[in-house]
């Protein structure tokens, strides 16, 4: 299956889309701390010593930048670790999903926002939120920026801190 | 399998066979641990690149200070190549390993618009839009930035060039002038081979092929001191059987090679990068020369020739603060080739600076300069002599090119000149103009105008080529003079492409190019026996390039690409050989579909190619196809299966007399290798 993952990724990568480095890991550092501004749970982080789950669907070097960036860090008390995950169907025991804007498979994204589960989702596609994402990273004048969708966050018993909410574009959910 | 094999690729074959047995000892060792392998995504490639510094540097950030970082601070490039107002296609690592191919010519036969085609075993004619030959002088070829064509005929010996293939990152194939930025000789495209960074190959690799036709073993080791500094080292070797030709064939090859990366992260905006090689080989080849005394007219040797290169890079990175990057690179490159007709060794010393520059109202400035001093000495023969065996040749050459955002995010315009000053022909100037809508994220649109020039090279400038003993006592030999008069080839190219997402599952990149010639180099009647280099002809290319990529389920990718191209050239008729026999050396029509499942561990990859005739060289069409299976047996060893050509015995690619290299039929090959990483 992983290989099938790393297929569909080079394929949604453009050809030798060559993503910049910098700015992946740049990408991990706003994820590792829209963790530390939401509270899960307690469902969803059982046991002091599950580690606190980031998956990645898109491209590899994403997955890659958010392992190199959690590598030694801590999420409310737990390790963290990041993988990358093949669909939306694979995110078992994900605590944060980040879906970057290589991946256009909206409808599939659709369908677990509807479902409750305690998971955050971070996206980037421009459609992001109306498809009942919570959080959408986007640039502007060359920055990193971020809205969020406080209602979503809410139908999956997650608690988005108001330092968070003051700081990323606050959008409602039609 | 040929007529002919030697004593030494026996003794060869008996020790990769003792080294094959090692290796699959190995892999029944590591089987247990087969089950788990998959667990982390990325498992076929080494790890990516995620500069330490900036991990560390945004580690030490609070959200509110993450947000005031600029992203193009921490990008080398402004924008992904594919997304760039030109005919790019890129060849990655995976479609490298996967295509099963052993060299890098053959790798190249994945990219619209190339026409590859193998003279013999260790030879290839390799171009971009027309004009194919052994000797094609109009395609710039870099290994991690240094130039590897040679100044000699301005073209590649690609028997000369090669590297661990596992470590290469990407092949950039940019089709069309590359001149304001890439500089002469860069008429109908560029082939930019990159290879990986240090950490991006850490540990040890070993791989070995061995198959019907060819052995090739390579070992890779990369380490690090401390945090900042990456070093890989690496060695290669093969051995390749002779292809078939009637009569026999002389052109086995076998050559070593030694290479080294080193990448020193000095501080968080210095980043120094050391690269060497070292190659030593012989390949055979059976060739036509003149017979001067009597009987005269010509004859036919098997000769081997030998192939020797070093080569050293040094490029410093810096990124300022505002957001801007310089780049200076020093390189230094030998070669030697031994042949009967001419002993060459060329240096060359190259120094280049960069500077990309992001400025308000949307502007991105790149400029440079550029010298370049080739020393060279020849040994003559009876068949080419030399006006001057030695001769130092500078080159110096300056680029600005801005790329302005008219309409944020949707229109961008860039221009920019490559100016060069050279010995043959004195100032070049080689503008170009460029445009790139996206009218939405999914589709774009691009159209280019450019001026390129081809200067004159060494071969044509001071050579003289004996083609056979004359037929009149005291008349001399039937030749081909040098010309010191030659001026520079030229180029009007007009582009226009569209690159467009349809669904997710697909998506398509077109090109179409209409390239208009003059000054073109190539002969005219010198004498009653002789004739001479000249800039005799002048016509027109035109074509279309379509690469696609379709994945109808997850698992299963589908990648045409088709190339239709046409070339008119019209000149003076040489004796009784009329000009258009000039027109036929590449195919009009190619076409290339490759199909890649991958299932669990497994992968089943097959590569159908049609590359039509060459009319005026007697080549015929050819259809072809190449599978591999892949079986990914635990994280650190794979092995694959690979059958090349196999739809039928033997094929001919292409036939030259330049050189007088006799052409020979690529065979039907089965190949199998094992990839090893620890």
């Amino acid at each position: 299956m992983i290989g099938c993952i790393t297929l569909c990724i080079l394929w949604m990568s453009a050809p030798g889309w060559a993503q910049l480095s910098g700015e992946s890991v740049l990408k991990a550092a706003f994820l590792y701390h829209f963790a530390k501004f939401v509270e899960w749970p307690e469902e969803a982080l059982p046991r002091e010593s599950d580690p606190f789950t980031i998956c990645v669907i898109g491209e590899p070097r994403m997955a890659e930048a958010a392992s190199q960036f959690v590598k030694d860090k801590q999420i409310h008390g737990r390790t963290v670790v990041a993988r990358a995950a093949t669909s939306v169907t694979d995110i078992e025991g994900c605590h944060l999903l980040f879906v970057d804007a290589t991946v256009r498979q909206m409808e599939k994204l659709r369908a677990i926002s509807d479902s409750t589960s305690p998971v955050l989702t971070v996206g980037e596609s421009d459609r992001f939120l109306s498809h009942g994402g919570m959080i959408k990273l986007f640039v502007e004048d060359g920055k990193l920026r971020f809205a969020i969708s406080p209602q979503a966050a809410e139908r999956a018993q997650l608690k988005i801190s108001s330092k968070l909410l003051a700081l990323g574009k606050i959008t409602g959910r039609p | 399998m040929s007529d002919r094999r030697r004593p030494t690729s026996a003794a060869q074959c008996l020790s990769i066979h003792r080294l094959a047995v090692s290796l699959s000892l190995l892999a029944m060792i590591l089987m247990p641990w087969g089950g788990t392998f998959l667990a982390e995504a990325g498992f076929q490639e080494d790890p990516v690149d995620h500069d330490p510094q900036t991990v560390s540097a945004l580690s030490r950030m609070d959200l509110e200070e993450l947000m005031k970082v600029e992203i193009v601070s921490l990008a080398k490039t402004p924008r992904p190549l594919s997304e760039s107002p030109a005919a790019v296609f890129v060849i990655s690592q995976e479609d490298i390993r996967r295509s099963g191919v052993t060299s890098i010519p053959e790798a190249l036969r994945m990219a619209p618009g190339i026409n590859v085609a193998r003279v013999d075993s260790n030879k290839w004619a390799i171009t971009a839009r027309g004009f194919n030959d052994r000797y094609s002088s109009k395609l710039l070829v870099m290994i991690d930035g240094r130039t590897i064509y040679t100044p000699f005929f301005a073209g590649v010996y690609w028997e000369l060039q090669d590297y661990a293939l596992e470590d290469i990152d990407r092949i950039e194939v940019i089709r069309g002038p590359g001149g304001s930025l890439w500089g002469a000789n860069a008429v109908n495209g560029v082939i930019n081979i990159i290879t990986k960074k240090s950490h991006q190959t850490q540990g040890a690799l070993a791989s070995l092929a061995v198959g019907s036709e060819e052995a090739v073993g390579t070992v890779r080791y990369g380490g690090k001191i401390g945090d900042e500094f990456h070093f890989r080292v690496f060695g290669k070797g093969f051995n390749r059987d002779t292809n078939a030709a009637t009569g026999g064939a002389h052109d086995d090859w076998r050559a070593g090679r030694l290479g080294m990366r080193a990448d020193w992260q000095i501080s968080p905006s210095d980043t120094l990068t050391f690269h060497g090689g070292y190659s030593d080989g012989q390949a055979g080849d059976r060739v036509t020369i003149p017979r001067l005394g009597i009987p005269f007219g010509t004859q036919t040797v098997n000769e081997d020739n030998y192939l020797s290169s070093h080569n050293m890079l040094a490029n410093w990175s810096h990124a300022f603060s505002h957001g801007s990057t310089t780049q200076l690179r020093f390189y230094y490159d030998q070669y030697r080739r031994d042949s009967l007709a001419i002993g060459e060794r060329i240096t060359t010393y190259d120094v280049d600076f960069q500077h990309h520059l992001p400025l308000p109202y949307g502007h991105t400035v790149v400029w440079g300069l550029g010298y370049r001093l080739m020393t060279d000495q020849f040994r003559t023969s009876d068949a080419i002599t030399m006006a001057r065996p030695e001769r130092n040749i500078p080159l110096y050459s300056a680029f600005i090119q801005d790329e302005i955002s008219l309409i944020p995010k949707r229109l961008f315009l860039t221009m920019g000149s490559k100016f060069l000053h050279n010995v043959f022909t004195g100032f070049e100037v080689q503008p170009s103009g460029r445009l790139l809508w996206r009218a939405t994220d999914d589709h774009s649109l691009w159209l280019s105008v450019s001026h390129a020039v081809r200067t004159p090279d060494r071969f044509r400038e001071d050579a003289t080529i004996n083609v056979a003993g004359g037929p009149i006592p005291g008349g001399g030999p039937i030749s081909i003079l040098n010309n010191t008069q030659l001026r520079s080839e030229r180029v009007i190219a007009y582009e226009l492409g569209y690159r467009g997402q349809f669904t997710p599952q697909l998506a398509i990149d077109l090109a179409t190019f209409y390239n208009n010639y003059d000054r073109l180099i190539y002969s005219r009647r010198a004498s009653l026996l002789s004739t001479q280099h000249a800039n005799t002809a002048e016509g027109h290319t035109a074509g279309v390039e379509v690469a696609a990529e379709w994945q109808p389920i997850t698992w299963w990718t589908l990648r045409p690409a088709f190339t239709y191209q046409h070339t008119h050239i019209s000149g003076p008729s040489i004796g009784t050989q009329p000009f258009a026999n000039r027109e036929g050396t590449s195919p009009n029509h190619q076409l290339s579909l490759q199909s890649r499942l991958t299932w669990e561990q497994w992968e089943f990859d097959a590569w159908y190619r049609y590359v039509e005739r060459l009319p005026t060289r007697n080549v015929p069409g050819y259809h072809t196809l190449d599978v591999r299976i892949g079986w990914h047996l635990s994280r650190s060893l794979s092995i694959d299966a690979i059958g090349q050509n196999l739809l039928d015995k033997t094929h001919t690619e292409f036939r030259t007399t330049s050189g007088g290299t006799q052409p020979t039929d690529v065979q039907r090959a089965g190949l199998v290798r094992l990839t090893w990483r620890y």
